[in-house]
């Protein structure tokens, strides 16, 4: 059963289907540095990713909107989201198309605001993380990503609410290039953010984390401060989280706060889990694995749907929660299990040691 | 006082009705809970079973034998399929895993898993009747099926029967786990899981037990939540997240924690809608948004629950 496809469609396939294993590689590996480093049941993941899409959505497109194009979608909030959305994004998309350095301005901007808003929500969350046990904590973060997507999603001024929004692209003036451009900017975050990620796990602060995972009392008593631990953390993956929600929208150039359900989180935790916690190669192989299963069970739907009639997407679902299930039960530490972390040789030591 | 007054006959049976289901679902998340330690992710998904077993076993075994078609004939059948399917991932999925130490997290992570897969196969199940008998699978109203009471309307009808299903489930329970000798062994299990298993009690098989009460209830409140929102194979699962608020605000591991948690959410929830938000010109939309600032304000400063902080007064008012 090979399918013959046209190879310039496959190249459009791949390549976007590499745009979002990039943007989902940020996600999972923030999500990996809660879950898989310091043990948090984080199942309010999606709301961090919902608060940088609004960044964008809500909050630097209006900024451009006044800038570029001299309207105030505030002005009258209803008649814009139903009625002029893509004429007034239209216009500042051409000063984009004339002007790179407004574009990247406008870029940076949003990527830093969805960082900012994302991260200090992050913190704000740390308050009942410090104090709630495992189950209610995970409830608590489910509730209030809940809450944030109704509030935003039903609030027009927000996002044009139920409408979607409609985002200016930054790379208009890419031209022809622009999915080329993005897949190329997408993995730059992408590579940054591993090697951050990397450095991080196997530093003293990411072996500080661990000890604070497997045994909190023990890391008190060496003086670990459990508190900062847990702000910083959260405040770090839920930044990078915001910075994964805001190149989502970028990718898509529209965002409707109410694409922001708890799925998306369990989606991002059933990548974590297959691929194995604690290890951020394993969190990026979980995500691959995801879309590899993804895009080749979408390309035989017609097979599928010939042998019974019956929508395929649903015996996707069903193998993910098999799979998802299976690798609980008999492969806990997922495909990668977690490695113990790199600390420096013993001859560096040894002479930074007698530099000492 | 104007609130009080106000309340009109319409809303306020709604918000019983409402109230009645959530407290059914709450009952079974929190026998969950008191079993496997987890809130289940997948009990949303046990009462959409319970839903279509209804609605197919109407279609196709009550309709064409000329039987009478009421949503009550079917409830055995509910009752044990949905039992069935929730022993099933007991046996197959939870219990396994507790065996092997799994904590916490790969507990609700692993309830997920279930969710995607129960969510399939009814969706899969829809989809096929429809495709293949012309049958209307989605977006259906079991409510043409329920039994009116003579001289009363359909929403008075609903809110007798929720309200007698609530009273007789409850009351079942309650003699179940305190007149029996049944009873005793579970709650032996739940209190002391170590005590009862050193006193040779089998606790897993009492747990599988529990397990079948937990599907039954659940798919009865699924019979009833397809009367009000439209069925589909997200039918639990988008509400699920009100069903949790409803077991924390009355206490995750109290069986009764669920009625009460059941009527404060219920009750917020379309009282608040109808007595709060609309005179103030917030959409209706934002009615989810009650429940859960209860729920935080509850997780942050009494995490114990509502029946926990009754409780815990009742207590200090005898000593």
């Amino acid at each position: 059963m090979i399918l013959q496809i046209d190879p310039g469609l496959l190249l459009v396939l791949i390549r976007e289907t590499a745009v979002l294993f990039a943007i989902y590689g940020i996600y999972v590996l923030s999500l990996n540095l809660e879950v898989g480093y310091l043990g948090l049941p984080q199942f309010g993941k999606v709301m961090f990713l919902a608060l940088g899409g609004l960044a964008v959505g809500g909050i630097t497109t209006k900024i451009a909107l006044m800038t570029y194009a001299g309207i105030n979608p505030l002005a009258n909030i209803d008649l814009y989201c139903s009625a002029q959305q893509y004429q007034a994004i239209a216009a500042v998309n051409k000063v984009f198309a004339a002007s790179p350095l407004d574009g990247l301005a406008f870029f940076l901007l949003s990527i830093v605001l969805a960082a900012v808003l994302a991260g200090v929500f992050g913190i704000l969350m740390s308050g009942p993380a410090l104090r709630l046990r495992e189950d209610y904590l995970g409830i608590l973060l489910l509730v209030s990503a809940e809450t944030v997507r109704v509030v935003t999603t039903y609030t027009p001024a927000v996002a044009c609410g139920v409408f979607g929004a409609v985002v200016p692209d930054p790379f208009a003036w890419m031209g022809d290039f622009r999915p080329w451009g993005y897949l190329a900017i997408t993995f730059l975050f992408l590579l940054l953010v591993f090697v951050v990620m990397e450095r991080l796990a196997n530093s003293p602060f990411g072996r500080a984390l661990r000890a604070i995972r497997d045994a909190e009392t023990a890391a008190r008593v060496f003086g670990k401060d459990i508190v900062k631990f847990r702000i910083r953390v959260l405040a770090t993956a839920s930044a990078l989280a915001g910075i994964a929600g805001a190149l989502l929208v970028f990718y898509n150039n529209f965002v409707n706060m109410g694409q922001f359900v708890p799925l998306v989180t369990f989606v991002g935790w059933a990548m974590l889990i297959i691929g194995g916690m604690g290890n951020n190669v394993g969190a990026l192989a979980g995500v691959a694995i995801y879309y590899a299963l993804d895009r080749i069970l979408s390309i035989y739907k017609e097979s599928i749907r010939q042998v019974i009639n019956v929508d395929p997407i649903f015996f996707q679902y069903m193998i993910f929660g098999v799979v998802i299930i299976l690798v609980l039960m008999f492969r806990p530490q997922g495909v990668f299990g977690e490695k113990p972390s790199k600390t420096l040789s013993r001859r560096i030591l040894e002479r930074l040691h007698g530099e000492a | 006082m104007e609130f009080v007054i106000g309340v009109d006959y319409q809303t306020l049976a709604r918000a019983i009705i409402f109230s009645n289901i959530y407290v059914l679902l709450g009952l079974g998340l929190n026998l969950t809970y008191i079993t496997t330690k987890i809130p289940s992710f997948a009990h949303g998904d046990l009462a959409t079973v319970g839903a279509y077993v209804s609605y197919l076993t109407i279609i196709f075994l009550l309709q064409p034998l000329g039987l009478p078609a009421s949503v009550y004939v079917t409830f055995p059948l509910v009752a044990l399929v949905t039992g069935a399917v929730a022993v099933l991932t007991y046996v197959a999925v939870f219990r396994p895993m507790i065996r092997r130490g799994a904590g916490i997290t790969p507990l609700m992570i692993a309830s997920f898993g279930l969710h995607f897969v129960m969510f399939a196969a009814v969706a899969i199940v829809a989809d096929y009747v429809q495709n293949t008998y012309g049958v209307l699978s989605r977006n259906v109203l079991l409510a043409r099926w329920e039994y009116i009471w003579p001289g009363t309307d359909p929403l008075t009808s609903a809110l007798i029967n929720t309200s007698i299903m609530v009273v007789v489930i409850t009351a079942l329970l309650y003699l179940l786990l305190y007149k029996t000798r049944y009873g005793v062994i579970m709650r032996a299990s739940i209190d002391n899981l170590y005590l009862a298993k050193a006193a040779g009690i089998n606790v897993e098989r009492v747990f599988a037990i529990a397990w079948l009460l937990i599907g039954a209830v659940t798919g009865i409140a699924g019979v009833y939540m397809a009367m009000f929102f439209p069925m589909t194979e997200e039918l639990g699962w988008l509400r699920l997240a009100v069903v949790f608020v409803v077991s924390v605000v009355g206490g995750l591991s109290n069986i009764y924690g669920a009625v009460l948690g059941g009527y404060v959410v219920g009750l917020s929830l379309v009282l608040g809608a109808a007595y709060i938000l609309t005179p103030l010109g917030v959409p209706t939309e934002f009615q989810l948004v009650i429940p859960f600032a209860i729920v935080i304000v509850i997780l942050l400063f009494a995490p114990q629950g509502l029946a926990g902080i009754i409780s815990s007064l009742v207590q200090r008012g005898r000593r």
